[in-house]
């Protein structure tokens, strides 16, 4: 068993029992499963710890039915995402999707003619930008672009149809766009 | 100051909003990009606006690396492993 060693072959051995393989799993995409779980539960008063040792404790249960379609950490972190919803309780409905991609863009600076240098030094941190965002926002950012998970990996995690997931993450970038520049929000053209 | 849209290589600027982020994740045909590049090229506007988007996203994805668990996060959860059995 080395570090290189392959998810798969390390999701084999664990479904016989190998506990050095699995902790080799969680040394690789516990970071990974912990930051997702924290996107969705919050980092406060250890309840994405709970999510994550639910996740690898239902993934050493359920190793032997791995079968690598998805890739590990886009299974364990669908494993995460179920974990999480027992903790968390979903806003009822879809996100903001009233709102019109212009009045989106608007808010994310697009609209706005702006010396690039004032707006430059307004610009939120990103990390800071993301944890204002709506969770189902930070969810789809996270697992797409930071995580880098397919456009398919994604839409099957969500339940989504990947028409629906690429209109829900391109209007989630465009809020996180927004959120880095808020003084930005009044401005608006007319078209 | 507003921005006056404009119309340009059969585009809006609202249709290059609404498609940056196919533009960005090259899911756009060689012909549609290449219409992007026309409208971007006359538009000063969308051609700020659309180096800001990759950007961020660029910035994003330089995230990639997540930190590892905390060390007595993972012993907690190899400690709970410990004894329970795979079900095959």
């Amino acid at each position: 068993m080395t570090p290189a060693t392959a998810d798969a072959d390390l999701l084999a051995a664990a479904a016989v029992g190998d506990e050095e393989a699995f902790a080799h799993l969680v040394e690789r995409h516990g970071g990974a499963v912990l930051r997702y779980a924290e996107s969705l539960v919050g980092s406060g008063v250890g309840a994405a710890e709970d999510v994550l040792q639910e996740t690898f404790l239902a993934a050493w249960s359920a190793a032997a039915r791995f079968r690598g379609e998805a890739g590990a950490r886009g299974w364990l972190l669908a494993i995460t995402r179920q974990k999480a919803m027992r903790h968390f309780r979903r806003r009822a409905g879809e996100p903001d999707h009233l709102t019109s991609l212009a009045e989106l863009g608007e808010a994310a600076g697009w609209a706005v003619e702006e010396d690039p240098a004032d707006r430059a030094l307004r610009r939120l941190d990103l990390q800071a930008a993301l944890a204002a965002l709506a969770v189902e926002d930070r969810e789809i950012l996270l697992l797409r672009d930071v995580e880098g998970l397919s456009g398919e990996e994604v839409a099957a995690l969500l339940g989504l149809g990947l028409a629906a997931m690429k209109s829900r993450l391109h209007r989630a970038r465009l809020r996180l766009m927004a959120a880095m520049t808020p003084r930005l929000k009044g401005g608006t053209h007319g078209a | 100051m507003a921005h006056e849209p404009k119309v340009v290589a059969g585009l809006s600027c609202l249709d290059v909003l609404a498609r940056l982020s196919e533009l960005v994740d090259g899911e756009v045909s060689a012909d549609e990009r290449a219409q992007m590049a026309a409208h971007v090229a006359a538009c000063d506007w969308c051609d700020r606006f659309g180096r800001e988007f990759a950007a961020t996203l660029d910035a994003l994805r330089a995230e990639a690396a997540a930190p590892p668990v905390p060390t007595e996060v993972g012993e907690r959860l190899l400690a709970r492993l410990a004894g329970q059995a795979p079900r095959v």
